[in-house]
């Protein structure tokens, strides 16, 4: 007769628990996985120094402070998070200004609305008849995006902010 | 002068027209994006900011990607820009001129000009201000009028100074500044200034011309003659002078105190100065003739030159003398062809010096060595104060005190017994 072993079947019924569920599962749509807010630094330093604004609107020259806060609501750990932010018509992005709160976020810029990504986005230029190749300067980003590499446990939260300046001209 | 073309690296480079195609085409998104770079965005307008964010599960499930957005409303930004020619060159004098300063709405919202001010250099008078055809007189003026205009982003109004310049203003720089302020934000404000810097003009005249002058040969006397200089340009000049004469009657001693035929003077627009010119006449004979010139030179444009001129004539006194025997009533002349004198009887000899010359004789004297057949009795001039008069042995000397001046006799009466 063959021996029973009870251990082999405990693994085998976690297996189907929990694989089977995963394999079945449909995506969910999470209930505000994301939200984006934004701070006029300029307004606030000039409300620091006592010079606080009459109103609320911005001004070309301000510095506004986006911070998007994502939210794992899927109920289970989650990966490949990527926030994405275009940078909206008339403000130009301030270089250096992404950061994230996960260490394992990398920061990539587009400045072709998306189409390229890079961290470090570059641009061949002809001058005199002669090609040189050099950094595009970051206010004409036309995109900020972070790619979170590793997991994201069900209902952490994950925020990544940038800054953006109002054109003057 | 370097030239610069973009191309954004997307991705590997590859050889293909299409990439050319793509670069091209980015190129012209991309410029469109600097050019909307360079306009303030209006006020009024909502950014809407949208962030995206998309992930995968354990098994790669993937979920509808996540939005959300926050909007923020552009605030108003006074701009004023006051925009004007940095020279203008009218001229001096002048009226009437018109200088346009253009107020640009820098703001990203519509705007109108709230006070205004302006200056103006010595030398330079503001008579009104224009918008358009409309003219204004003053600045008050000008201003409650600019209050009723509005002005759209990016839009201008164009206020034109009218002014005057003044006489002898030539190269000079004299601003003209014209000021604007924000109506909506009086802290906004801008000045432009123009330099008005009036063309220089340059010219002289230099006077007499051909004036007749006679002078005596020198002997040693030197002769000054004072040519007027008038600097008839607009700014201050300073004029090379040169002397000159074609022949040997006149030498030129100096010009305006500078030894030789040359020199130069500084004279401020619109004056005159003398200038003195120092010359010599040569023991030439009377009736030589020269002429004395003058030029007036301008360091400033060489073009302005102007002569002036003397035309000097050599004179010199030229005395003839005549002596004629009168009964002793001084009126009945003794014809020596059909009258004779007695013994005894007493005649009298008018003796009559003339100068024929150009020019006045000084120290006239008359010497007259009576015959031995007369005596001498007693003589006098035909004004007793203007004559010394003595006789020493039969002869008589008669000096004459003052000029004989050129044209004119004078004549003594000799009174004689016949032996």
């Amino acid at each position: 007769m063959k021996s029973f072993n009870p251990a082999k079947l405990v693994g085998l019924l976690l297996t189907l628990t929990f694989a089977t569920p995963l394999r079945a599962q449909a995506p969910v749509r999470p209930v505000s996985a994301l939200a984006v807010t934004a701070e006029n630094r300029t307004a606030v330093a000039a409300a620091a120094r006592g010079a606080k604004r009459s109103d609320a609107t911005v001004h070309a020259g301000d510095v506004l402070r986006y911070k998007l806060t994502f939210t794992n609501t899927a109920g289970r750990p989650v990966r490949q998070v990527a926030l994405q932010n275009p940078v909206a018509s008339g403000l130009q992005f301030v270089g250096g200004s992404a950061q994230s709160s996960r260490q394992d976020a990398r920061a990539e810029y587009s400045a072709d609305n998306g189409v390229s990504w890079s961290a470090r986005p570059m641009e061949t230029v002809m001058i005199d008849g002669k090609r040189i190749e050099r950094a595009i300067a970051a206010e004409r980003y036309t995109s900020v995006r972070w790619i979170v590499d590793g997991w994201v446990p069900a209902g952490a939260t994950v925020t990544a902010q940038f800054e953006a300046r109002l054109a003057t001209r | 002068m370097s030239t610069i073309s973009t191309r954004t690296r997307a991705r590997a480079p590859r050889i293909s027209r299409w990439l050319t195609v793509g670069a091209i085409a980015f190129l012209t998104t991309l410029a469109t994006a600097q050019i909307a770079a360079a306009q303030a965005t209006p006020e009024g307008t909502v950014i809407t900011n949208t962030a995206t964010a998309s992930y995968t599960d354990a098994n790669g499930n993937t979920y509808t990607a996540a939005t959300a957005s926050v909007s923020v409303t552009v605030g108003f930004v006074a701009g004023i820009d006051v925009t004007s020619p940095a020279t203008v060159s009218p001229a001096s004098p002048s009226t009437g001129n018109l200088l346009n300063f253009t107020v640009n709405n820098t703001g990203n919202g519509i705007d109108t000009v709230g006070t205004v001010s302006s200056t103006a250099a010595a030398g330079l008078t503001i008579t009104g201000y224009r918008i358009g055809a409309t003219n204004y007189a003053t600045l008050a003026a000008l201003q409650t009028a600019l209050n009723a205009i509005s002005i759209v982003s990016g839009g201008n109004v164009v206020v034109t100074v009218v002014y005057d310049v003044a006489t002898a203003q030539g190269g000079a720089t004299l601003p003209i500044t014209f000021t604007a302020t924000s109506k909506r934000t009086p802290a906004t404000t801008d000045t432009s200034s123009t330099n008005v810097t009036p063309a220089t003009a340059r010219g002289v005249v230099t006077t007499p011309d051909a004036f007749a002058i006679s002078h005596l040969p020198s002997n040693g006397t030197n002769y000054t003659y004072g040519f007027s200089v008038q600097n008839t340009g607009n700014a201050s000049d300073t004029y090379n002078l040169v002397a000159s004469v074609p022949g040997a009657v006149i030498t030129v001693v100096s010009v305006n105190g500078t030894a030789g035929s040359s020199g130069t003077v500084t004279i401020a627009s619109g004056a005159t100065a003398t200038v003195n010119v120092i010359y010599s006449i040569g023991n030439v004979a009377a009736g030589s003739t020269e002429t004395l010139t003058l030029t007036a030179t301008s360091q400033g444009n060489p073009a302005a030159t102007d002569p002036g001129s003397l035309n000097v004539t050599v004179v010199r006194a030229a005395l003839t003398m005549a002596k004629v025997a009168y009964r002793d009533n001084q009126s009945t002349i003794i014809n020596n062809t059909t009258d004779r004198v007695l013994p005894g009887e007493f005649i009298q000899y008018r003796i009559t010096v003339t100068n024929g010359g150009g020019a006045s004789a000084t120290s006239v004297s008359i010497t007259d060595a009576l015959p031995a057949a007369v005596t001498y009795v007693s003589a006098a001039g035909d004004v007793g104060a203007d004559w010394a008069i003595s006789q020493v042995t039969g002869t008589v000397t008669a000096n004459l005190t003052p000029a004989l001046a050129s044209s004119t006799s004078r004549f003594i009466w000799i009174r004689v017994q016949v032996k």
